[in-house]
């Protein structure tokens, strides 16, 4: 079930929170698992089996080392090797197979299996689990419902952010339920439900129609604006579910860490990744990176490092060779920047830093989102060698994509949270005014949400593959 | 300013639950005149429907479809696109007052090859063929499509697919409608994305030029509005009710017919009215001609002082042109290929000896629907 669906916001959504709420408190644990389970079956009626059998010995390496602590390690390992497995047959087997096929000529047949939802986050989730009770940084959690409550709620089963046990470990057993965690909650909800329906679906056509054709039949502008229209969409698409996901936690007393922190506002490629799918970068940090060694080693050592992780990071994102392509690409920038020219970026005004890392994460996007090596190659040589500059095309795609994105970079950036806290030092009528007109906008773009959900046919998740 | 978001979060639950309640309790249509198009039947509940997904696909469209307000929220959502400055939404241009119909580059030899085929399976040698090719608005009324609205060059596409096929005459009316322009009738629809009456005599008029039949001027014409409150396909897209159409109707002394509707297989025919009346209560209107798109037709002219008999091969946008035809015509068998299952068409003209022409009338969108192309041959 899509978040932004009809089925979601108005069945399955204010059912199962109407129900939450009713029950006592030692109920709502059920009522939540049960509700994620069936929200879960929802998209995969039969591969739930397999989330529910990797909770099931992600639960076994955490309990069975209680009976049998000095076999602690082997216990971690073995779940953590079966999820890893888990995740690397469902996903990338298909891949390793076609690839095989073509490069040595020989005719194996293709499996064709079809990704389960969410397993890319559900594992991760687990494989957290395991490490960090090892590191004892979390008891092991000896009820089965809890755990698997844990991993498949569903506000972050299918498209995160990773949450890590320990900071629901004390919410799942005592948490504050207030009609204010509920205003919260449905506020950023709101926020995300916008971000997504009104920008990133709207944009995201703009793309889409740039792409439908091959890149020579585009001027160069033109193809700038589709790579940025991706850009805007999967930024608007995947923090739009992610605030989703967080103030649905709000509204269930749960409270995860935000995804997103104005990846926009970016001055360096590191910066960007500090901003951007923050739950997946901390992940690969603590438990990839730093387990190797992070960066107290030699400089080749570190580099090493680096490499590995962003390989890893951009390979995480899709089953497809144009992904790790990606994450080298900015593991690369990464080093270039540690060792090379990041103290200059810092020293260069705000402006110039901005620009570079925009350009670097767009051009990044082009990688990303074209994964035939063909048509990335000859959309990105376009973008620079092009015989049309500006063309009656790129003039027909500018109203109205040009102000709608730059409406959207006003949500973008941390303007709107100031403007709120501003709004709270003026004199009451003013407030109250300004209260009225926030009121009336949220119903307006509210119910503009539903009609364009209810109208349009395109309402993709693009993290969906993962 | 805690109650701003207290009255925000209320609200918005009230709308979510009244959604919700609405829906239960709503009386739910099976047709949707705006969208044209039958609304989704429920789910079908049941385990193998489960295991495949199909019964959350199905309760997705089912919920969609028959969402409480539903018109409403359509029009709502085109209202803000079109104040948000977008000029296209969905396949039409919006123009300023007149609907486009956006058409991709079709796959000329597609046609080429099957009109051919088609052709040279026909075994009389004095039949004459003939193919005509109409274009859309935006090739006759260019001046009001949005601004740098990207379209394709139709008559040179048209020429183009024209001169590849071997057939004796050849109309591309691009040519005859940008001339008929300058008479001021307007001759594509606003609203929807077939041609008018006005657009349909003048291609009849071409086609009397072509066969050397006695050109009638429209003076003669006893010119009948069936209805002004026309709203066709590309509305429904749109949803904006600032636009709307007449559809006219021409009669003729010698233009009378009867007309009957076949079952290719059987070879069996009932009475058919052509002027289907019943869709002037409805929203297609347009279907008022043919009713709808069967898959044979014939209309008798037992007045008609030719013995000759044509058959015309089409899509929709024959539908007001064949009347016409009548005046020339003892017989005319109608044929819509994308429904025309059990036979070729070439067999069924071998079939009936007294057929003294064939004619393929098609507007170029048809050109991209392959099922219309291939089912020629």
């Amino acid at each position: 079930m899509v978040f932004s669906g009809i089925p979601f916001l108005f069945f399955f959504l204010p059912i199962s929170l109407v129900l939450y709420y009713i029950v006592p408190f030692k109920a709502k644990n059920h009522v939540l698992l049960i509700a994620s389970l069936i929200f879960y079956a929802w998209g995969e009626p039969v591969y739930i089996l397999l989330m529910i059998f990797s909770t099931f010995v992600s639960y076994m390496g955490g309990v069975l080392y209680l009976k049998d602590p000095k076999r602690k390690k082997l216990y971690t390992l073995l779940s953590v090797a079966v999820n890893l497995f888990l995740l690397g047959f469902f996903k990338y087997a298909n891949l390793f197979i076609s690839t095989i096929s073509s490069v040595t000529g020989a005719d194996i047949t293709a499996l064709n299996l079809l990704l389960p939802i969410g397993i890319s986050f559900y594992t991760f989730q687990t494989i957290s689990y395991n490490i960090d009770v090892y590191r004892g940084n979390v008891p092991p959690e000896r009820n089965f419902l809890t755990l698997m409550t844990y991993v498949c709620m569903f506000p972050q089963l299918i498209a995160g952010p990773i949450v890590r046990y320990e900071t629901v470990m004390e919410e799942m057993k005592c948490r504050k339920i207030t009609f204010d965690g509920f205003s919260d909650g449905m506020i950023i909800f709101l926020h995300g439900l916008f971000k997504k329906v009104l920008l990133a679906n709207t944009i995201g056509e703009l793309f889409n129609d740039i792409t439908s054709s091959a890149p020579s039949e585009h001027g160069l502008l033109t193809l700038w604006l589709g790579i940025i229209a991706f850009y805007f969409h999967i930024y608007f698409d995947f923090s739009g579910y992610s605030d989703m996901a967080v103030g649905m936690g709000k509204m269930l007393g749960f409270n995860f860490l935000k995804n997103f922190n104005y990846p926009m506002t970016a001055t360096s490629v590191s910066d960007f990744w500090r901003r951007w799918h923050m739950s997946l970068t901390t992940w690969f940090r603590d438990y990839v990176y730093i387990p190797l060694g992070g960066s107290r080693c030699p400089p080749y050592k570190h580099i090493r490092n680096i490499l590995v992780v962003w390989a890893l990071t951009g390979f995480w994102h899709g089953a497809s060779w144009n992904f790790l392509v990606w994450g080298l690409y900015f593991g690369i920038l990464l080093i270039l920047e540690k060792y090379v020219f990041g103290n200059f970026l810092k020293r260069i005004p705000a402006f110039f830093s901005h620009i570079y890392t925009t350009v670097i994460v767009t051009l990044g996007w082009a990688i990303f989102s074209l994964e035939d090596f063909g048509i990335m190659s000859e959309y990105i040589k376009r973008m620079f060698v092009n015989d049309r500059i500006i063309d009656g095309e790129f003039m027909f795609y500018s109203i109205p994509y040009l102000p709608l994105l730059f409406v959207s970079l006003f949500f973008a950036v941390p303007i709107y949270p100031k403007l709120k806290s501003a709004v709270a030092s003026w004199k009451k009528p003013v407030q109250y005014s300004a209260g009225a007109i926030g009121v009336i906008t949220y119903g307006v773009l509210f119910v503009l949400s539903v009609a364009l959900i209810v109208g349009n046919a395109y309402n993709p998740f693009l993290y969906f593959r993962f | 300013m805690k109650f701003v978001k207290y009255i925000i979060s209320v609200l918005i639950s009230v709308c979510i639950l009244s959604g919700t309640v609405v829906f239960i309790f709503s009386e739910k249509k099976d047709f949707s005149e705006n969208e044209n198009r039958s609304l989704a039947d429920p789910p079908e509940f049941s385990t193998e429907n489960i295991a495949d997904g199909n019964f959350m696909m199905e309760t997705e469209e089912y919920l969609k479809d028959h969402f409480p307000a539903r018109d409403l929220l359509m029009k709502f959502k085109t209202k803000a696109q079109l104040l948000a400055g977008y000029r296209k939404i969905g396949d039409v241009f919006i123009g300023k007052e007149r609907l486009y119909q956006v058409v991709a580059s079709p796959d000329i030899s597609r046609l080429t090859v099957s009109a051919n085929r088609l052709f040279s399976a026909i075994e009389s040698s004095s039949l004459k063929t003939s193919v005509m090719l109409i274009p859309t608005a935006a090739e006759i009324y260019p001046e009001d499509l949005p601004p740098y609205a990207q379209v394709i060059d139709e008559s040179e596409i048209i020429d183009e697919i024209l001169s590849e096929i071997d057939c004796d005459i050849k109309i591309n009316m691009s040519d005859v409608l940008k001339e008929e322009k300058s008479k001021e009738n307007n001759l594509f629809f606003y609203t929807d994305h077939h041609w008018t009456t006005y657009a349909a005599k003048s291609a009849y008029d071409k086609f009397c030029e072509e066969k050397n039949f006695a050109v009638i001027s429209d003076d003669e014409f006893d010119k009948t509005c069936i209805s002004d409150e026309f709203r066709g396909t590309l509305y429904s897209k749109v949803l904006d009710d600032s636009l709307k159409d007449e559809i006219c109707r021409y009669d003729y002394k010698d233009m009378t017919f009867s007309c009957k509707s076949g079952n290719v297989l059987t070879g069996e025919f009932k009475a058919f009215e052509y002027y289907a009346k019943e869709y002037l209560s409805k929203k297609d209107k347009y279907a008022y001609f043919g009713g709808g798109n069967l898959p044979l037709l014939i209309l008798e002219n037992e007045n008609c002082t030719q013995d000759s008999e044509i058959v015309v091969v089409k899509d929709s946008f024959a539908n007001c042109f064949i009347p016409f035809l009548s005046i020339n015509y003892k017989r005319i068998h109608v044929i819509d290929p994308r429904y025309f299952k059990g036979r070729t068409i070439s067999s069924y003209i071998n079939e009936n000896k007294n057929i003294t022409d064939v004619i393929i009338i098609y507007g170029i969108n048809s050109l991209n629907d392959n099922t219309a192309v291939s089912a020629l041959s």
